[in-house]
């Protein structure tokens, strides 16, 4: 285990969150994922981008204040990040997960 | 606490209410365990284990000695979280059933047949770890976490995940779509 007792009790309910969230909004359901890609369903936009302006701008604040640091941020190169975006979205589409 | 209780009993939020829910969270986690909430990155963890206890050779791949090194981290411990947050949730909404095929939607599209869902599922599941390993991220790792942080590698993945879903779903459902 490479985890403190701390950690894995805060790793385990803040799981519990998310889940609790990726239900309550569809997400779990095939068709809810699919149909985003068909327009006729758009909740899965209206969720990450919910979650996003949420979190942007709190995250940004605590970094000022000094309370948080961005140590974690995702590398960014292009081909990777877009060629796996693309086979990603296969996948979710088929699979509806 | 009866308005929590209250609130999981209903069967789907607003999806802007269970996006809202999903901030807070992914705020706490920078503020309580000071790393973003991922998913993918688990599988990758947890097999690399699985890995170095059936066959340790392979433990001298690049992959398993810098990338993934094996070991049980606070990414499996969410998606334990998750798991269980999902179970909870459905039960509480008396939305859980147990299900070979999982939607009507699906049945209209591909028929009611066990295996094509299940072999589908599986590739479908393959190209996702396979490519958020790629990306480095899935949909919460990188799409959430790594756009809230303002990388740009989430919003380039996001830009390929519809593109690549929008196109796919147009050649699956061809005339249904």
């Amino acid at each position: 285990m490479e985890v403190t007792l701390w950690e894995f009790i805060w790793s385990l309910l803040l799981g519990i969150g998310f889940g609790i969230s990726l239900q309550k909004a569809g997400l779990t359901k095939y068709g809810t994922i699919v149909n985003v890609f068909r327009f006729k369903d758009l909740a899965v936009i209206k969720y990450m981008l919910a979650a996003l302006i949420t979190a942007m701008p709190l995250i940004f604040l605590l970094k000022d204040l000094g309370l948080i640091t961005l140590t974690n941020i995702n590398p960014t190169y292009i081909a990777g990040n877009l060629l796996g975006g693309l086979i990603f979205g296969v996948g979710m589409s088929l699979s509806g997960y | 606490m009866d308005w929590i209780i209250e609130q999981l009993k209903k069967e789907k939020w607003s999806p802007y209410a269970a996006g809202v829910f999903l901030g807070i969270v992914n705020v706490l986690a920078l503020v309580l365990i000071s790393k973003p909430l991922g998913a993918s990155a688990a599988f990758a963890k947890f097999t690399s284990y699985v890995v170095k206890i059936f066959y340790p050779s392979a433990l001298h791949q690049m992959y398993f000695k810098f990338v993934m090194p094996p070991g049980i981290n606070f990414t499996v411990v969410v998606v334990v979280g998750i798991f269980i947050g999902g179970f909870i949730s459905a039960k509480m909404s008396g939305d859980f059933r147990w299900r070979m095929v999982t939607d009507q939607q699906w049945i209209q599209i591909f028929g009611p047949s066990v295996w094509k869902r299940w072999g589908i599922a599986f590739i479908g599941g393959l190209l996702i770890e396979w490519s958020a390993r790629l990306a480095g991220g899935c949909t919460s790792g990188l799409a959430i976490s790594g756009t809230m942080q303002l990388a740009p590698s989430g919003l380039i993945f996001i830009g390929g995940l519809f593109a690549g879903g929008i196109i796919t779903t147009f050649l699956v459902y061809g005339k249904k779509y």
